[in-house]
C-alpha cells in the first residue's frame, strides 16, 4: 500500500471530485504547476493554502495540516481518537450549515433531500462522506444520461 | 487431527504482534486501539451459528447462492481469487450495475470500504456499487462481493428499504444482527472459502455437540485461514499495512472465517 502523504491524499481527493489539476489550481488561486508539485510531495503548502485545500476538497484541516507538517504532531495535544466516531447528527448539521461548501459543490435541494435520507442511516462520520457519495451518484446519473 | 484448543491465545498473539509493529510516534494511539482489539475478542467469542439461524433462513441463503452461481459458475467451488478492477467492472456491467472504484484515503475515508446505492427513490435506473481502492486488493475484492450480495438481496429478496448500504471497516458485530448485512457477508465468505476448501480448513471430527461448539475457531483452523489467504490472495497480515488497518483486517479475517464455518456447521453448504 502506498504511503499516505499530503500529495497522495490531495491527488486522490481531486480525482474523486473529478477535478483536473488546472481546475483545482484555479479554485485555490495558485498555478497548476504548484498543484503538480504538491501532489508529488515536492512542495509543502503554507498554512493558508492547507486551509483552502481543505475547504475546496472537503477535507478536514487538522489531519491535512499534519500531513503537510508532520513535525508539528508533537506540538499538538489532545489529538483526535482515530477510533472515535463523531455524532452523525452533528456531522449532518456541519454539512448542511456550511453554505459555502454547498455552493462550491452546487449541491441542489433535491440532492440534499437524498443525502438527508443517507444521513438517517446514522453511519456518516465526516461531512466529506456526503460529498463523496453525492459525487459517485452524480457520475452514475451522468452515465445514464449519456 | 484438529487441535481442540480454541484460537483465543493465537488471536491475542496476532493483536499483540500488530500493536508491536507500531512506530513509536503512534504510541499515543494505543488507547484508541483498545476498542478495535476488544471488538476482535468479541467476534472470537460470538456464536455465529445463532446469528445465522436468527437472521438468514436456509431458503433465502439458497436463493442467493443459486443467483451467485448463475453469475459466476465457479462460485463456492473455487476461490474467486484476486480480481483486477477491470474484472470487477466487467462483472458489475454483466449484472447491470454502475461501478465506481476509487481511493478514498484519510482516517475517515479509509473507514469506508464501499457502498451500494439501490434503484429505489427513482434516482438511478441502475444500482451503483462503489469500492474504496485505498484498501488492500483483497479488501477491495471482498467489499465488491459484499456489495454484490446487497444487490442480489435487493433484487431477489426485495431488500430495497434503504437507499444506501454502507460497508464500514470493523462494523462486523453490527452485521451479525442485521439480516441484510449478514446476507452480504455470507457471499464474501463463500467467495473466499468455497465449499471444498472450507471442508478442509474447518473440518472437525464429528462428535455430539459439534454445532454448539462452532463458535470456537480452533488454532489449527485459524492457521489454515492465514495460510489460505496468503496462498490465494497474497495477503499477509504482517506486511506493511498501518496498524489500525491491520486490526480491521484481522477483524474481517476472523469474521468471514467464522461465518464460513458456521455455514458449514449449520447448513452443510
Amino acid at each position: 500500500m502506498k504511503k499516505k502523504t499530503l500529495g497522495y491524499v490531495l491527488k486522490g481527493q481531486r480525482e474523486i471530485l473529478g477535478l483536473t489539476q488546472r481546475e483545482l489550481a484555479r479554485k485555490l488561486g495558485v498555478k497548476p504547476s504548484h498543484v503538480a508539485y504538491l501532489e508529488k510531495d515536492r512542495r509543502r503548502p503554507s498554512l493558508g493554502l492547507v486551509s483552502r485545500i481543505a475547504d475546496v476538497l472537503g477535507l478536514e484541516k487538522e489531519p491535512l495540516f499534519l500531513l503537510a507538517h508532520p513535525e508539528a504532531s508533537s506540538l499538538l495535544t489532545g489529538r483526535r481518537d482515530p477510533a472515535a466516531r463523531r455524532d452523525p447528527d452533528q456531522v449532518w448539521r456541519d454539512f448542511t450549515g456550511n453554505k459555502a461548501l454547498l455552493a462550491r459543490h452546487s449541491v441542489k435541494a433535491r440532492e440534499l433531500k437524498v443525502l438527508s435520507q443517507v444521513n438517517l442511516l446514522g453511519k456518516i462520520t465526516a461531512p466529506r462522506h456526503f460529498l463523496f457519495i453525492l459525487n459517485a451518484i452524480r457520475q452514475a446519473v451522468e452515465a445514464e444520461e449519456q | 487431527m484438529t487441535s481442540a484448543v480454541n484460537s483465543d491465545a493465537q488471536v491475542e498473539k496476532l493483536i499483540t504482534g500488530i500493536l508491536a509493529t507500531t512506530r513509536d510516534g503512534e504510541a499515543d494511539k494505543f488507547a484508541a486501539w483498545k476498542k478495535p482489539s476488544d471488538d476482535i475478542r468479541r467476534l472470537v467469542r460470538h456464536d455465529y451459528v445463532r446469528s445465522l439461524r436468527r437472521n438468514l433462513p436456509y431458503r433465502e441463503l439458497k436463493t442467493l447462492v443459486d443467483a451467485f452461481t448463475l453469475a459466476m459458475p465457479s462460485f463456492n467451488r473455487e476461490p474467486v481469487g484476486m480480481l483486477s478492477e477491470e474484472r470487477l467492472s466487467g462483472w458489475a456491467s454483466e449484472l447491470g450495475l454502475h461501478f465506481k472504484a476509487a481511493p478514498y484515503a484519510g482516517d475517515d475515508g479509509l473507514a469506508l470500504r464501499g457502498f451500494y446505492v439501490t434503484r429505489s427513490h427513482g434516482m438511478l435506473k441502475r444500482p451503483l456499487i462503489y469500492v474504496n481502492t485505498a484498501h488492500h486488493p483483497l479488501a477491495v475484492c471482498s467489499t465488491f462481493c459484499h456489495e454484490v450480495g446487497h444487490h442480489m438481496s435487493a433484487e431477489l429478496l426485495g431488500e430495497q428499504n434503504e437507499l444506501v448500504h454502507f460497508f464500514f471497516d470493523a462494523d462486523y458485530a453490527a452485521h451479525l444482527e442485521d439480516p441484510c448485512e449478514l446476507a452480504a457477508d455470507v457471499m464474501v465468505s463463500f467467495a473466499a472459502y468455497p465449499e471444498p476448501i472450507a471442508r478442509k480448513i474447518f473440518a472437525v471430527p464429528w462428535r455430539w455437540g459439534l454445532v454448539a461448539r462452532a463458535k470456537d475457531l480452533t488454532e489449527a483452523a485459524l492457521a489454515e485461514v492465514v495460510g489460505h489467504l496468503k496462498r490465494f490472495y497474497g495477503f499477509d497480515l504482517m506486511e506493511r499495512i498501518p496498524a489500525p488497518q491491520k486490526l480491521n483486517y484481522l477483524s474481517g479475517m476472523i469474521h468471514f472465517a467464522k461465518l464460513r464455518w458456521a455455514l458449514l456447521a449449520e447448513y452443510d453448504i
